[in-house]
């Protein structure tokens, strides 16, 4: 290592060959790019945002304007109109068990699946893949049924395990692929130091995998935070409903209150965001505090 | 070593805890309320879309509130939120194909009861109403022939659905009009005259199913002569063929090309109301529960409610239509009966008086009267009730009659036939090759 | 390793489970349905065979618009979207000034639902008031502003677009797989002397190979079974133009009860996904480990 770091320092004169000028067409393309990222992303929101304190007539008259009265009415309409604050706590719960449960259980057969060989193992992998295909649609009846005849309609554990399931595709695929990247050497080198199978899996693989588990986590928990539809048919009374159940509150066939909806997704996104942030920070400080796979 | 060990079986524990936790903690809690009363009340469990910013929200809450201190200890009212029209239809569909029916469903304009009955799910109601005279005399024969099924009534309706178009008056008198139009041939007029006089005419819209629109469709239809009258009588139709029919779609078509706003394709009823209320279209087809945003300033200007008037169609045509109402699917005699005194009580006489009071909700029977203190507070409401003794022909709604993938294909080509890439024939066809697919 | 046979076993067995219970009845009762004819709530099916299928491919139009549809936004996503997505992750890896604030502000759009987003679109592309028609006029180019989403020339590629911000969901599985490639061979690499573009192409791209080809199946998946953001904006309008088979499928089955014929199409997508994963599984030789 200190080696390389001596060799770094005699080539600090890179700056001077950055002069060239399809370097600079490249900088400033690449700017640009960030550029568009960033408005299509932020915008948006930035949009909403203004929009929360803007009156109905505003918000369907015009894009560009900025409230002629800044009002805090949409705020206190979201919370008339909806359950929003009852349903905030169970869309907490429901999304973080889920995510929990998911990339818990998943991860274990996805390094399983990634790792060793056995019999039946293409045929599993292929069975277990096809739940990645089903139409939402085509399971909605069967998983009624289902969660009905266990007992579980009604319940946040429901959804809970819907949800898990539900996600469980995505987080196979994603895991898998990072256990595929995890070289070999590093179990090998495991299990010459004598530890057991599932020693080796949970005190070296995982700290490794830790970016693909924060990954597929937070696929997870998105999935189950948005989720509409088995919100609805899973659940009967305001104590298990979900955010996405709430956000419909705010139209129908003939009525609308824009004002108060966006409101809504403003108490609802800030939070969600916040939490991002912070869980981003541990994922990547944990990456940097050493060397992950040298 | 060790502490990563326990690290992660404290993360383990959390996920028992977790577990726990939600699953007991979250069950209902019918059953952990013991029976230490001598008899449980009744629950009949009755799915709403009536919530949120819906208009009917407030007064069907404090409906189930009154029951429920009514028939405390004997009947019990549980209100399952589902906000949503579309969700509604799914969670219905969901239950039935399960058989698990709430015992109340109101259908109010959305085709659940012949699915319903095809699983033999719904529960008749003719020998209720015979048992009840006064409760019968509510409703008009027309309403209950339009619920009743082979002979049998199966469900009830709540209100009267009576529907006009609303105008602008300041922007008509702006454009030198001062009537609304009689004939068809007037209608395009006034639309020329008051393009020419810089304002937007109509407010349509093509999104959902396309209400703002259609309203305009069935009218033609409704008004064209006795066989159109029929057919915008008639549910399930599936041929769309007619001339009257292919004429109509001419005239919406002249009208998506030439006199609405640019916002109309791909609009959604909001659109289309935003751009009355803000005083851009002069004209917009509607019921009166639009009347309350009238006076609401955050979506029309302060005194808006005096610039609008109401106005049968043209052709002297009106929808006066009976509506599918309330049906119930209680699995035994008790809930059954339960659900009916409920029905009952949201249908009587008291109950809708309130309604009309409330938020001008017209009556079922004809017979109930307008007050002076309710004329005073619905000025707009008696104006369409006024008007709509001159209307000749009456009809239904296209929503209520005809078949949901129909509705769905409206939606879709409304676009193609604005935008002047379908012809109204090529439109007809396809509704009615649509129409077929039910069979 | 003596259990390693029994830990296999342990770690593989809830998954299986959960597929069991969620997933195994729903896929065999849509295979089984689709080879009857099931309509409605009588509960009424008989067998037909192959006649769903015949007719859906041979005499319904929209059928085939919806599966033309689907494979062409198959295509689209899992290079276009799996291509900027990469991009923005190999650019956010080399961590330029505020790459933080990008990387968060990416997955913005994913954390408002889908309906909300739905709205946004909607409004940004209204004809009447909408941002881009604003912009677009206010710079001049008045003949430029249509209405995007149901303009028969423009909707496919406006709902095309639309799809762009869940690319930020492979910008951060490439990004994670990218941070933990060791910092020791992108150095020895600089000092062989090799260019950024260089080190991009010939070093990170091949490490990638896995998580790429699992984004190229996610995507493509996803596009076999999304079908909110087109219901909530265009329904699959006008006409069939933005119809794709998910949204078909939902149709079929919720307005027009048509069960049966409804699970042939579920069908369709599963063996269409079949063969996705297959092919892409051989272009991206997945499932061999890098060392």
């Amino acid at each position: 290592m200190d080696m390389l770091k001596a060799v770094k320092e005699l080539n600090v004169q890179e700056p001077k060959i950055k002069k060239d000028p399809k370097l600079i067409v490249l900088k400033i393309l690449r700017n640009i790019f960030l550029f568009i990222i960033i408005a299509i992303s932020v915008l948006p929101f930035i949009w909403i945002f203004i929009s929360s304190f803007k009156t109905n007539a505003e918000i369907l008259d015009s894009a560009l304007t900025v409230p002629a009265h800044w009002s805090f009415d949409g705020y206190i309409n979201a919370f008339k109109l909806s359950p929003l604050h009852k349903f905030y706590l169970n869309s907490l719960i429901v999304s973080i068990s889920s995510t929990v449960l998911n990339v818990f259980f998943v991860g274990m057969a996805a390094y399983v699946l990634a790792r060793f060989e056995f019999k039946f193992k293409k045929g599993i992998l292929l069975v277990l893949s096809l739940s990645l295909l089903l139409p939402m649609t085509s399971l909605i009846h069967p998983v009624y049924m289902t969660i009905k005849k266990i007992g579980l309609y009604d319940t946040k554990m429901g959804l809970i395990l819907v949800y898990t399931a539900l996600g469980l595709p995505s987080s196979l695929y994603i895991l898998r692929s990072y256990f595929l990247s995890i070289p070999k050497s590093i179990e090998e080198a495991a299990y010459v130091d004598g530890a057991g199978f599932f020693r080796t899996y949970v005190e070296i693989i995982i700290p490794i995998a830790k970016p693909g588990l924060a990954t597929a986590a937070v696929l997870q928990f998105l999935l189950a935070w948005n989720e509409f539809l088995y919100a609805i048919v899973l659940t009967n009374s305001q104590s298990n409903r979900t955010i996405p159940v709430a956000l419909s509150y705010f139209t129908s066939q003939f009525s609308f209150n824009y004002t108060a909806m966006f409101a809504a997704i403003v108490m609802v996104s800030i939070p969600s965001l916040v939490a991002y942030v912070v869980l981003q920070e541990q994922v990547v400080s944990s990456l940097t505090a050493g060397s992950v796979k040298g | 070593m060790n502490m990563k060990a326990t690290k992660y079986l404290a993360l383990l524990l959390i996920l028992i805890m977790v577990f726990t936790m939600t699953a007991c903690g979250s069950k209902n809690t019918d059953q952990v309320v013991g029976s230490s009363e001598q008899k449980e009340p009744i629950t009949i469990k009755y799915p709403t879309f009536q919530v949120g910013v819906n208009t009917s929200a407030p007064l069907l809450k404090q409906n189930v509130e009154e029951f429920n201190k009514l028939y405390e200890g004997k009947i019990k009212v549980e209100i399952e939120e589902i906000p949503g029209d579309q969700a509604y239809v799914d969670k219905i569909k969901v239950l039935l194909s399960a058989n698990e029916l709430p015992d109340l469903i109101y259908a109010g304009g959305y085709n659940l009861l012949d699915s319903a009955l095809e699983k033999g799910a719904v529960v008749d109601l003719t020998p209720y109403l015979e048992a009840d005279p006064e409760w019968r005399a509510m409703f008009t024969e027309r309403d209950l022939e339009f619920n009743s099924r082979d002979g049998k009534i199966y469900s009830v309706p709540e209100e009267r659905q009576l529907v006009g178009y609303f105008y602008n008056k300041e922007l008509f008198q702006k454009s030198g009009i001062n009537q609304p139009p009689k004939t068809w041939d007037e209608f395009f007029e006034v639309c020329e005259t008051l393009k020419n006089a810089g304002v937007t005419p109509l407010s349509m819209d093509t999104a959902d199913t396309g209400w703002l629109t259609s309203l305009w469709l069935s009218s033609m239809i409704g008004t064209s002569g006795q066989k159109g009258n029929e057919y915008m009588n008639t549910m399930n139709v599936d041929d769309y063929m007619s001339a009257e029919v292919i004429d109509s779609i001419n005239k919406i078509q002249k009208m998506f090309l030439n006199y609405t706003t640019p916002d109309a394709v791909g609009g959604k009823y909001e659109n289309g109301a935003n751009n009355f209320l803000s005083g851009k279209t002069a004209m917009i087809a509607n019921g009166p529960w639009m009347i309350e945003d009238f006076k609401d300033t955050t979506k029309a200007p302060e005194g808006f409610m005096e610039k609008v008037g109401v106005a049968i169609y043209p052709g002297q045509g009106i929808f006066d239509a009976s509506m599918l109402g309330y049906f119930v699917a209680s699995k035994d005699k008790e809930h059954a009966d339960a659900a009916v005194e409920f029905v009952k009580y949201l249908t009587k006489k008291e109950t809708q008086l309130k309604g009309l009071d409330f938020m001008g909700r017209i009556p079922t029977s004809p017979d109930i009267e307008i007050t002076a203190d309710i004329a005073q507070k619905h000025p707009l409401l008696v104006e369409l009730v006024n008007v709509s003794k001159d209307a000749i022909h009456s009809y239904n709604f296209y929503q209520s009659l005809w078949y949901p993938n129909v509705l769905d294909k409206m939606s879709t080509d409304y676009p193609a036939l604005a935008l002047d890439k379908m012809t109204p024939e090529e439109f007809a066809q396809r509704l009615t090759d649509t129409a077929k697919k039910n069979n | 390793m003596k259990n390693k046979a029994l830990w296999i076993a342990v770690f593989l067995l809830p998954t299986i489970i959960i597929f069991l219970i969620v997933f195994a009845i729903p896929v065999i009762t849509v295979v089984y349905t689709s080879f009857f004819k099931w309509k409605g709530f009588s509960g009424n099916m008989s067998f037909v065979g192959l006649n769903n299928y015949i007719e859906a491919f041979k005499n319904d139009s929209t059928f085939r618009k919806a599966l033309s549809n689907t494979v062409v936004w198959i295509l689209l996503q899992s290079t276009i979207h799996v291509g900027i997505g990469t991009l923005l992750a190999l650019i956010l890896s080399k961590k330029p000034r505020g790459w933080k604030f990008i990387r968060t502000s990416y997955m913005i759009p994913n954390i408002i639902s889908a309906s909300a987003l739905a709205m946004i679109f909607l409004n940004v592309f209204n004809p009447q008031f909408g941002i881009v028609n604003s912009v677009i006029q206010a710079l001049g180019f008045e003949n430029f502003a249509k209405n995007w989403y149901f303009d028969f020339s423009t909707a496919f590629p406006t709902v095309t677009i639309s799809w762009l911000v869940y690319a930020g969901l492979i910008t951060i599985l490439v990004l994670a797989e990218i941070m933990s490639i060791p910092e020791s061979i992108f150095e020895a690499a600089k000092i062989d002397g090799a260019s950024e573009m260089q080190i991009n192409l010939f070093i990170t791209l091949p490490m990638l190979r896995n998580i790429l080809g699992t984004c190229v199946i996610v995507s493509a998946t996803s596009m076999l079974k999304e079908f909110e953001l087109i219901y909530l904006t265009t329904k699959g309008g006008p006409v069939d133009l933005t119809l794709n088979l998910p949204l078909y499928l939902y149709k079929t089955a919720l307005i027009e009860n048509n069960f049966g014929y409804a699970n042939m199409m579920g069908t369709t997508l599963i063996i269409m996904g079949i063969i996705s994963i297959l092919l892409i599984n051989k272009i991206f030789r997945l499932g061999k480990s890098d060392v």
